[in-house]
């Protein structure tokens, strides 16, 4: 059996109990007032409205849940009012009620807390948006860079007073005028703004206004993120300066002002000269000074030798001196050509001359007759050589022939035989017969023979 | 030249800057430039005379309903030392 149908069963069973709508609505009431006394929710801000009876309506929600809330017109005074906006997160402080009249449970909020950023960033974020144009830094003014009169806007007993004379002590040639005002608390900033406001009314010589305070809380620096310091600083003539709390976090004062200084003595130190400083450069302007005067000198210096130079150049005994030197080389030159030619030319002529004595009829004649003389020579040389050599030959070949004469073999006992009288010499004992005659010729004489045996 | 007495410590110092921007001209006369320097030099001359007697003086400006008065720190601290400011 499901649900609807018990439902269902229990309308039809039972007897009909009922309450008023008026009662089920007291009861809501009594229970939600008695179950949610003073609470804190967390939630987001949405569909934010602003009511013509100066109520603000706006939900909480979170994920899919969501819960009315009201802050009543006379709670305004909530000093996150006017930076609510939808997605803000916030921590809200109040209590829940019903109202029998609408059938509607409503978060009455007495007290809000953003979530994540602190209350003062958040009302930073949301003057600098409201005062977009005035923080262009074009909009600036600049600082005097040495100031005659400077002001002071600080608390005569605070320590940010002290570290700013400390440092400003004869640093240099100044008034320091010291507007005495409250730099925490309530009402502080109407203080400044009005000090802001006299100094550019009655003290109009002065040249820049320092407002200046140590750190502190967020809470002790609530005077500079407002919109009074805003306006205050944009209405000053004078450029002022602002040297307000923590080196690291900038205040709306800060934002605003023509220059901002982390602290006190960092705001003495940047805006007032130092006499030290500028002595320095006073010293190095000094050198500066000596060194360009010195460039001017060296370059005129150099300018001045050129000219001198070039004047030098023009003088005319050096032209004449130079001319004759010209002149002289073109002379040592003339000469030097001229036996040049010269001395070719002779060397030609020589060249010419023997070829002349060599070709001259003379010399012909007389080399033909020496020609003829070394020929004759040698024809009666040879001449000579060819009798000796013939005369030589011819005592060889007599010699030869006196050695051969068979008159010589004769002599030595030998004898030749020819047949008598056909004269043949007989060389042997066969071509002869037993009575032939013979002719036997000795060395001296010869015999007339007959033959009376043969022997072989 | 330079009248002592109507120059502005700052109006000399730009003065000599001034100067400096000139002299950088390496065309210039040569009378002009030593007429220059010799001015830069009396300038600084001038504006370290200026510093070395440079004293810094304080005063507290105090309201009422008259007006305003200047008094020094001290007193003013004494005056003051009663309020909160």
């Amino acid at each position: 059996m499901n649900e609807l149908e018990e439902v269902k069963a229990n309308i039809e069973e039972r007897e009909k109990l009922y309450f008023t709508v008026k009662e089920v609505a007291q009861e809501l009431k009594t229970f939600i007032e008695t179950k949610f006394p003073l609470l804190w929710i967390e939630g987001e801000v949405a569909n934010l409205k602003y009511a013509h009876n100066g109520n603000i309506y706006f939900n909480l929600i979170e994920e899919e849940a969501s819960l009315k809330a009201i802050i009543f017109s006379y709670q305004k005074d909530i000093e996150i009012t006017p930076y609510l906006k939808n997605g803000l997160k916030v921590l809200c402080f109040g209590k829940l009620s019903f109202y029998p009249r609408s059938g509607e449970c409503y978060f009455i909020v007495r007290r809000v807390e953003p979530l994540g950023k602190g209350l003062l960033t958040l009302k930073k974020e949301e003057l600098i948006k409201k005062y977009q144009p005035l923080f262009d830094p074009n909009r600036k003014r600049a600082i005097p860079l040495y100031p005659k009169k400077i002001a002071l806007i600080t608390s005569i007993f605070g320590a940010a007073l002290q570290d700013f004379l400390k440092v400003s002590k004869d640093r240099w040639e100044l008034e320091i005028l010291i507007y005495p005002v409250r730099v925490q608390g309530e009402g502080a900033e109407k203080e400044i703004v009005q000090a802001i406001k006299d100094i550019n009314n009655c003290f109009s010589d002065v040249e820049v206004i320092i407002i200046t305070r140590g750190g502190g809380s967020f809470e002790d620096l609530a005077p500079f993120y407002t919109e009074d310091i805003i306006l205050g600083i944009k209405d000053s003539r004078i450029p002022v300066v602002s040297a307000v709390g923590h080196e690291i976090d900038y205040t709306i004062c800060d934002l605003i002002a023509d220059r901002r200084c982390a602290t006190p003595t960092a705001a003495a130190e940047e805006i007032i000269p130092s006499k030290e400083d500028i002595l320095h450069k006073l010293k190095l302007y000094k050198e500066k000074l000596d060194q360009l005067l010195e460039v001017i000198f060296t370059k005129k210096e150099k300018s001045l030798y050129e000219v001198k130079i070039e004047l030098e150049n023009k003088n005319p005994f050096k032209i004449i001196h130079h001319l004759e030197r010209k002149v002289k080389d073109y002379y040592h030159r003339l000469v030097l050509e001229t036996e040049k030619y010269f001395s070719l030319k002779e060397k030609k002529l020589w060249e010419i001359k023997n070829l002349l004595k060599k070709r001259h009829p003379q010399e012909n004649i007389k080399f033909g007759e020496e020609k003829l003389k070394f020929f004759k020579n040698r024809l009666f040389y040879s001449i000579k050589v060819y009798f000796i050599e013939k005369e030589k030959k011819l005592e060889n070949f007599k010699k030869l022939l006196i050695s051969l004469s068979p008159l010589n073999i004769l002599q030595r006992g030998y004898s030749i035989v020819k047949s008598y009288p056909e004269g043949k010499i007989i060389k042997n004992a066969k071509e002869v017969k037993e009575g032939k005659l013979l002719e036997v010729y000795l060395s001296k004489g010869k015999l007339l023979v007959e033959v009376k045996k043969v022997e072989e | 030249m330079i009248k002592n007495n109507s120059l502005s410590f700052e109006e000399a110092l730009k003065k000599i800057e001034q100067i400096l921007k000139q002299l950088e001209n390496k065309e210039l006369d040569l009378e002009e430039a030593i007429n220059l320097y010799e001015e830069g030099l009396k300038l600084i001359h001038f504006c370290e005379e200026k510093l070395k007697n440079a004293r810094t003086r304080i005063e507290v400006i105090l309201k009422d309903k008259e007006g305003f008065k200047l008094e020094n720190l001290e007193k003013a601290y004494e005056l003051l030392k009663n309020g909160s400011k």
